[in-house]
C-alpha cells in the first residue's frame, strides 16, 4: 500500500519506473499491472463505461444497443 | 397476500415532512397488522443514505429478503428537461423491478415525488400494472395550480403524476374530505377510494403534563403571558396567518393583554418578515406575537399542553396532524370548517369560517373568556384523539387492499429482459439522450435488479495482494484468512476473491485458481456484479485508493451490500512520524473515508478496537451513524499461512554461532517504531560491561532507518555476536526461533503482535515493551520493560538474565494463541451472527 502510494503521488516516476523495468522482461509484466492499478482512476460519472460492466449486464447492454439500433433504422 | 409497499416517499426530502412520517408510519403499523399476509417494502438506491437507515428499521420487523432494493439510472429529476429520457427509462425498470416480486398488489406511499431529486413512481408507464393502489393525501396544488405550479415544468410534471393516480386502481385517502376531493376533482369512481384516515405516533405527547410555570423554555421563546397556540405545519397561504393575526387582533383589549398569539413552526427571514409585517398591519404589539422557530417534539409536546387554546385557522389540509397532537397533550383545540379539518376535530361547535376573521375571533373569545368551555374542549380533545390509530389505519388498508386483490386478475408480466429493454428503446429520443453512458447505467441497473444468477457471495478485496505479494505482516494476514475462508466458507455463502481495477471491480479467479482449484473460479478475471445480501470485506489495507473506492462504497452500500473492513492498527495516525511524509494523511483520508459507509470495522485486537471508538468519538461519520466496530484475533500457526521455503547456504554456521551463547531474537521490519535502534544500543552497553549474548534480527529493511542500518553494516560484532537476516524464509524463521533463547518485542506500537505468539510457540521467552496490545496478547506470560533509553533495556535484559539463572523468567508455554482455521471462524462469526459457527 505504502509503495502504491508513493507512487501514485509521483507520476513522472511511473514512466521511469516502466522504462527500466524493460531492462527485466520477467518482472515488467507483474509490475507493469501494479503499476497500472495504482493509478487507475474512476472518477463517479452519471453513466456507466460499458468495459465496466458485468457480463450479463454487458449482455443486456449490447442487446439494448441492437435494439435502439434497430428502432433507429425502422423509423 | 404479497403486498409490495414503495417508501420512497419515506426516502426523498418529503422524509423529513408529513408525508414522509405517514408512509414509515402506515407501513410500520401494516407490517403489524399483516397476519398471514406477505409485506414486501421496496427501497430506491439512489435516495442517498436514506436506504440504509430504512433497511435497519424494517430488517427488525420483517425477514431481510423481503426488503429489496432497485437501481434505477440518475440523475432523473423532471425539472431538468435533459433527464426526461433517463427518467421515462427509470420508470420502466422501476415497474418491471416491482412486478418481478409478484405482487397481489402494490401500495405506492407517495406518489408526487421525483419532480426535483432521484424518486421515480409510475403506474402503467410499463407493466398493466392495474394491481397498484396509491396513498391520496390531498390535490392542493391541482385545485390551486396559479400557487403551487408556477412553471410550465411543474404543471406537465404535476400532470403526468395525476394520470398516473388516475390510473391507480385503488386509492387510500387520509381523510374523508380528501376521498370527496379526489372524486369530485378527477371525478374517480368511489368505490375505488376509500379512507383509511392518518394518526400521530403513539409515543407523541405520552409524557406531556401541564407544568404551570412557563419555565426556562418558554422564557427563551419570548412567551410570558398564556398562550393561543398555533401550529401551521408548513408554510402557505392556506395556513391562513394573516387571517389568524387578524383575527386575533379583534380580541378584546382585557383578554390581549393576559395572552399572546404563539405561532411554533420553522421559519425562514422572509416568512418572519411576512408575519411580523400582517401583526403591524393589524395593530398588534410586537410582545403580542411569538414565532418560535423549529421546534424539537418534546418542547412542541411542552407548549401544546401548556396551551390555553389552539387554534388551526387553515383553509385547505389533506388531514391536520397537529389538531390530533394538541388533543393528545391536553390543549382545547378549535379550527376551521374546511376539508379535513372538521373530520379531525369532531365538534361542530369548536368550529369558524376561516375566510372571516370575525368567525375566528368570535370563538377564540367564547374560548378565552369561559373557563368551563376550556375543560369541555380538553375532555372532547381526550375522547377525539383516541378515535385516531395507525393500527387503525393499517387494518382499513389492508382490508381495502384484500377487497382489491381480489377483484384483481394478476398483471401480465414478461419475464424475460429482452422486453424490457424493447419498451426502453421505444422511448422517443430527446435531444438529451440517451448517451453511450446511458445505455451503460441501464444495463448496470437491470442487472442488478434481476434475481442474481448465483447465490450470495463473500467477496474478499485483495486488490494489492493480487498484484504483488510483498510478504508483509498484513499480507500474511490476507493470505492467511483467503486461504482459510476458501477452504471453509460460510454455510451457503460463497467467497470470492475481487480486486479494484481499471474502474472496477473483477474477480480474481486466476489469483484464486493458484489457491483451489475449484470451476467457480474459471473463466478469467470478469467485473463483479454485486447483488443486495452480499458481503464485502476488504482484507488489504487500501489507503492509496480512497479517491477511487469512496464513490464505489457509497454505492454499494446503499444497494444494500454490507461492507466490512479490516483495520490491522491506527498507528499512521497517532504516530504519522514514523512512515514517509503523506502517508499517515492518506490513512487519516480512508479511515474517515470508510467510516462513512462501513458496516462494520473488524479490528485485530480488543486494543485496536478500543483506539478506532476513540478515535470515532473524535471524529463522528457526517451521516452520524458508526459503525459497528468488532475485534477478534489474528491465526498463528505458521503452517497455514502458505509458509515460504528456503535455507541460505550459511544457515548451519549460523546455527553453530547461536549455539555457542544465548541467543536474542527481535522479528520485524526495520522501521522506526520497532524500537531496533533501542535494542542495538542496549546490546552495545551489554557487550561492553562483558556480557556475552548473541542479538539476532529478522526482518527486512523499511522506511526511515537509513542510519541505523548503516551502524548495523559497518558494526564490529556484525556475524560475530550481531546478526541481521533480511528477508528470511518462513522455514529459515523457524529454525531461528528454535535455536533463540528469548524473543523480545520493543516495538512502540502494534496492531497485534504475532512474534510473541510464534515465540510461544517455540515455547521461548518473551521479553516485551509494557503497551496496551502486549498485554492483551502476552497477559502474565512476558517479562515487560518500559522506557525508552538504551539503558532500560539493557537493564530490563540483564535483570531478565538474572531471573534465568534462577529459573525465574515468566514462561510462554501456556500464553493462548489462535490458529489461522479459528482465527477466520470468529470473523465468519462476525460476519454472519445469524450463522452458527463452530
Amino acid at each position: 500500500m505504502h509503495l502504491a502510494l508513493y507512487l501514485k503521488r509521483r507520476p513522472a516516476l511511473k514512466a521511469q519506473a516502466v522504462r527500466l523495468l524493460a531492462c527485466f522482461p520477467p518482472l515488467r509484466h507483474r509490475v507493469s499491472q501494479f503499476l497500472e492499478h495504482a493509478f487507475s482512476v474512476d472518477a463517479a460519472a452519471t453513466g456507466v463505461n460499458p468495459e465496466h460492466l458485468s457480463p450479463r449486464a454487458r449482455q443486456l447492454y449490447e442487446s439494448l444497443k441492437a435494439e435502439i439500433y434497430k428502432k433507429q433504422g425502422s423509423s | 397476500m404479497r403486498v409490495v409497499l414503495d417508501l420512497q416517499g419515506s426516502q426523498t426530502e418529503s422524509r423529513y415532512r408529513g408525508i414522509g412520517r405517514y408512509s414509515i408510519s402506515l407501513a410500520q403499523a401494516i407490517v403489524r397488522q399483516a397476519g398471514n399476509h406477505e409485506i414486501f417494502v421496496v427501497l430506491n438506491s439512489r435516495l442517498d443514505d436514506s436506504v440504509v437507515d430504512l433497511l435497519q428499521t424494517f430488517s427488525a420487523l420483517i425477514p431481510e429478503e423481503n426488503i429489496r432494493i432497485f437501481d434505477v439510472p440518475t440523475p432523473l429529476a423532471e425539472d431538468r428537461k435533459e433527464n426526461w429520457w433517463r427518467n421515462r427509462a427509470a420508470e420502466k425498470i422501476r415497474e418491471d423491478f416491482i412486478q418481478r416480486i409478484k405482487p397481489d398488489v402494490v401500495l405506492v406511499t407517495s406518489l408526487f415525488e421525483g419532480f426535483s431529486d432521484n424518486a421515480v413512481t409510475s403506474i402503467g408507464a410499463y407493466c398493466n400494472d392495474k394491481n397498484t393502489a396509491v396513498v391520496l393525501y390531498d390535490l392542493i396544488p391541482y385545485l390551486n395550480p396559479a400557487h403551487y405550479l408556477p412553471t410550465q415544468l411543474h404543471e406537465e410534471y404535476y400532470d403526468r403524476k395525476i394520470r398516473s393516480l388516475q390510473s391507480a386502481g385503488l386509492l387510500l385517502a387520509i381523510s374523508d374530505a380528501s376521498r370527496q376531493e379526489v372524486i369530485k376533482a378527477l371525478g374517480v369512481e368511489p368505490d375505488k377510494v376509500i379512507n383509511i384516515s392518518a394518526a400521530i405516533d403513539e409515543k407523541f405527547g405520552q409524557d406531556c403534563q401541564p407544568r404551570g410555570d412557563l419555565g426556562e423554555l418558554f422564557q427563551q421563546l419570548g412567551i410570558s403571558r398564556k398562550m393561543v397556540l398555533y401550529v401551521p405545519g408548513g408554510f402557505d397561504k392556506r395556513k391562513n396567518f394573516e387571517g389568524l393575526i387578524k383575527a386575533y387582533s379583534l380580541l378584546d383589549a382585557g383578554t390581549r393583554e393576559n395572552h399572546q398569539l404563539v405561532i411554533a413552526s420553522r421559519l425562514d427571514n422572509y416568512q418572519r418578515d411576512q408575519l411580523n409585517r400582517a401583526r403591524i398591519e393589524s395593530g398588534l404589539n410586537a410582545d403580542e406575537l411569538v414565532l418560535t422557530g423549529y421546534l424539537k417534539d418534546s418542547d412542541l409536546t411542552s407548549l401544546y399542553s401548556e396551551a390555553t387554546l389552539f387554534v388551526f385557522p387553515s383553509t385547505h389540509e389533506g388531514f391536520g396532524l397537529p389538531i390530533l397532537e394538541a388533543m393528545t397533550c391536553g390543549a382545547p383545540v378549535i379550527g376551521s370548517n374546511a376539508t379535513s379539518i372538521p373530520e379531525v376535530i369532531g365538534l361542530p361547535d369548536a368550529l369558524f369560517d376561516p375566510a372571516s376573521p370575525s368567525s375566528i375571533a368570535e370563538q377564540m373569545q367564547c374560548v378565552l373568556s369561559d373557563p368551563v368551555y376550556q375543560q369541555r374542549l380538553r375532555e372532547h380533545g381526550a375522547i377525539q384523539a383516541k378515535k385516531f390509530s395507525w393500527d387503525d389505519c393499517a387494518k382499513k388498508a389492508i382490508l381495502a387492499l384484500e377487497d382489491f386483490a381480489r377483484r384483481l386478475k394478476s398483471p401480465s408480466v414478461p419475464d424475460d429482459p429482452e422486453t424490457l429493454l424493447r419498451a426502453i428503446a421505444e422511448i422517443p429520443y430527446t435531444e438529451n439522450g440517451p448517451t453511450e453512458g446511458d445505455l451503460g447505467a441501464i444495463a448496470e441497473c437491470i442487472a442488478f435488479n434481476l434475481p442474481p444468477n448465483r447465490a450470495r457471495e463473500l467477496l474478499l478485496d485483495v486488490s494489492v495482494i493480487v498484484h504483488s505479494d510483498a510478504r508483509s505482516g498484513i499480507q500474511r494476514v490476507v493470505r492467511s484468512l483467503l486461504l482459510e475462508l476458501l477452504s471453509h466458507p460460510p454455510e451457503n455463502i460463497v467467497v470470492r476473491p475481487i480486486y479494484f481495477y481499471k474502474g472496477a471491480y473483477r474477480y480474481a479467479n486466476e489469483f484464486a485458481l493458484k489457491i483451489t482449484d475449484q470451476p467457480i473460479y474459471r473463466g478469467g478475471d470478469y467485473v463483479v456484479e454485486f447483488h443486495q445480501g452480499d458481503t464485502y470485506l476488504a482484507l488489504d489495507l487500501l489507503a492509496h485508493l480512497t479517491t477511487e473506492l469512496q464513490g464505489i462504497y457509497s454505492i454499494l452500500r446503499r444497494r444494500g451490500i454490507r461492507l466490512y473492513f479490516l483495520v490491522y492498527d491506527l498507528l499512521l495516525i497517532q504516530h504519522p512520524e514514523w512512515w514517509p511524509r503523506g502517508t499517515g494523511q492518506a490513512f487519516d483520508e480512508w479511515l474517515t473515508s470508510i467510516c462513512e459507509v462501513a458496516t462494520g470495522l473488524m479490528c485485530i485486537s480488543n486494543s485496536v478496537a478500543a483506539e478506532v471508538r476513540e478515535w470515532l468519538e473524535k471524529n463522528p461519520p457526517k451521516h452520524k451513524k458508526i459503525p459497528a466496530i468488532h475485534s477478534f484475533h489474528l491465526g498463528a500457526d505458521v503452517e497455514n499461512s502458505v509458509p515460504t521455503r528456503g535455507m541460505p547456504d550459511n544457515a548451519s554456521d549460523v546455527f553453530e554461532t547461536l549455539a555457542i551463547r544465548k541467543t536474542f531474537l527481535t522479528v520485524g521490519t526495520l522501521e522506526p517504531r520497532k524500537g531496533h535502534a533501542q535494542m542495538l544500543a542496549a546490546f552495545d552497553q551489554l557487550w561492553q560491561r562483558g556480557i556475552d549474548v548473541n542479538f539476532v534480527i529478522v526482518g527486512k529493511c523499511g522506511w526511515l532507518v537509513d542510519d541505523m542500518v548503516k551502524k548495523i553494516r559497518s558494526h564490529a560484532e556484525l556475524n560475530r555476536r550481531l546478526f541481521w537476516l533480511e528477508g528470511i524464509s518462513d522455514e529459515y524463521l523457524e529454525k531461528i526461533y528454535a535455536s533463540s533463547d528469548c524473543l523480545i518485542a520493543a516495538s512502540e506500537g502494534e496492531g497485534f503482535g504475532l512474534p510473541l505468539i510464534e515465540a510461544a510457540q517455540h515455547k521461548k521467552p518473551i521479553i516485551v515493551r509494557d503497551i496496551p496490545v502486549f498485554r492483551e496478547v502476552a497477559q502474565n506470560h512476558a517479562f515487560y520493560f518500559s522506557g525508552t533509553t538504551p539503558e532500560n533495556l539493557a537493564l530490563a535484559i540483564d535483570g531478565w538474565l538474572g531471573l534465568c539463572e534462577q529459573g525465574l523468567v515468566p514462561s510462554s508455554e501456556h500464553m493462548s494463541w489462535l490458529t489461522w482455521k479459528q482465527s477466520a471462524a470468529l470473523l465468519k462469526e462476525k460476519l454472519f451472527p445469524e450463522q452458527k459457527v463452530l
